[in-house]
């Protein structure tokens, strides 16, 4: 699990990826995985 | 950034503040709003985060969370487009499409035209203002300076002018909506037309009713993908078509639209159940919430209050003519 949440693990690296996207393709991002999540797990 | 701050606690610890305090404000305006009949929910989310921005004020731990509103927004109108139903927009879609750009053209050279020959305004300064009040606000004003290479005190300027009117035309866009014999398409459409930033717009159009926001985030949708077009031509103008301008010119396209687009089309193609479209519109709300709790954070009374006067006559101008003239257009073809 620390492995996991230090700033060298995955989720560093996803949000390193993160902040390399302009806020435009964040919302895009956010969004489809939002409405994805929402349509697989919702109902 | 430094290297220690990209852990994901970080983020977490960085964010968590200002995002609490989003969620407050917004819960609060929530409940006020069922409490009090009559009272728009986003309205007071705007309302109550300007009244504490400008009376307690906003500890500088809660601002990179604040800052999320923008992207909040964004991601809010990308799943908005669940709800867009594309046939009605291919029906009004070659009107709807005129209406924009005639207002954008008609309004580009308006302001360019009285900044200058009226009011004496520098070239740099008129053009900022006409970017702003007829594309999208300060992202517009924002865009057209880094292509122009404007300095920043004009920037500042033009930033303070047009969210004094971003805060005006919340307040006025809704009690006209409701004074008016309007449709929610017409309402939309016109709010969509006239005000100048995406955040009011959207929250102008809600406040009157569902069918308008719809139709006055998709006019203002519009409008702003036709800043990619305006930055063009200012590169051009100004720097002879420099390829660096021409680039950030195309930079000036939303990239949320195409977040927008999929999902519509997502919606369009029968991909969500009516319960997953239930979800997705009350997500959708709940973003917009946020957002616009933390547009009413970011309003600073202070910092209007330094706007000069001419930039403010100038969009005060602007604002009135295009009002009437898109209030008309709308009547006669919407």
């Amino acid at each position: 699990m620390r492995g996991l949440l230090s700033n060298t693990g995955p989720f560093a690296r996803l949000i390193g990826w993160w902040h390399s996207l302009d806020r435009g393709w964040q919302a895009t991002t956010l969004g489809v995985v939002l409405v994805s999540a929402l349509s697989v797990v919702g109902p | 950034m430094s290297e220690d701050s990209r852990g994901p606690l970080d983020a977490v610890r960085r964010l968590l503040p200002g995002f609490a305090l989003l969620v407050l404000i917004a819960t609060a305006s929530v409940l006020l709003a069922d409490a009090v009949p009559g009272v728009n929910a986003l309205l007071l989310g705007v309302a109550l985060g300007a009244l504490v921005a400008n009376t307690a004020g906003v500890p500088d731990i809660a601002q990179p969370g604040i800052r999320t509103r923008k992207l909040l927004l964004e991601t809010g109108i990308v799943l908005l487009g669940a709800r867009i139903a594309i046939d009605e927009l291919v029906a009004s879609g070659p009107m709807l499409v005129g209406a924009v750009v005639a207002t954008v053209v008609a309004s580009v050279a308006f302001v360019e035209l009285i900044s200058r020959r009226v009011f004496g305004l520098a070239d740099e300064m008129g053009s900022l203002l006409a970017a702003g009040a007829s594309v999208c606000g300060v992202s517009a004003a924002t865009t057209i300076a880094g292509t122009i290479d404007a300095d920043g005190e004009s920037l500042t300027h033009v930033v303070a002018a047009v969210l004094l009117f971003d805060a005006l035309t919340l307040a006025i866009f809704p009690a006209l909506g409701s004074l008016l014999p309007l449709s929610g398409q017409q309402f939309g459409i016109w709010a969509g037309l006239s005000m100048f930033s995406t955040g009011p717009v959207t929250a102008a159009g809600f406040a009157h009713s569902d069918v308008a926001g719809q139709w006055a985030t998709v006019t203002k949708l519009a409008r702003n993908s036709m800043l990619g077009v305006v930055a063009l031509w200012y590169a051009v103008h100004y720097a002879g078509g420099r390829t660096d301008s021409l680039a950030s010119a195309a930079e000036g396209v939303p990239r949320f639209l195409v977040g927008f687009g999929l999902v519509a089309a997502a919606a369009n193609l029968g991909l969500f159940d009516p319960e997953t479209l239930s979800i997705i519109d009350s997500a959708s709300g709940a973003l917009f919430a946020l957002a616009f709790v933390g547009l009413g954070l970011g309003v600073r009374v202070d910092s209007m209050r330094k706007t000069g006067v001419a930039p403010v006559v100038v969009l005060a101008a602007h604002l009135v003519a295009v009002s009437v003239v898109s209030l008309g257009l709308v009547l006669a073809i919407f």
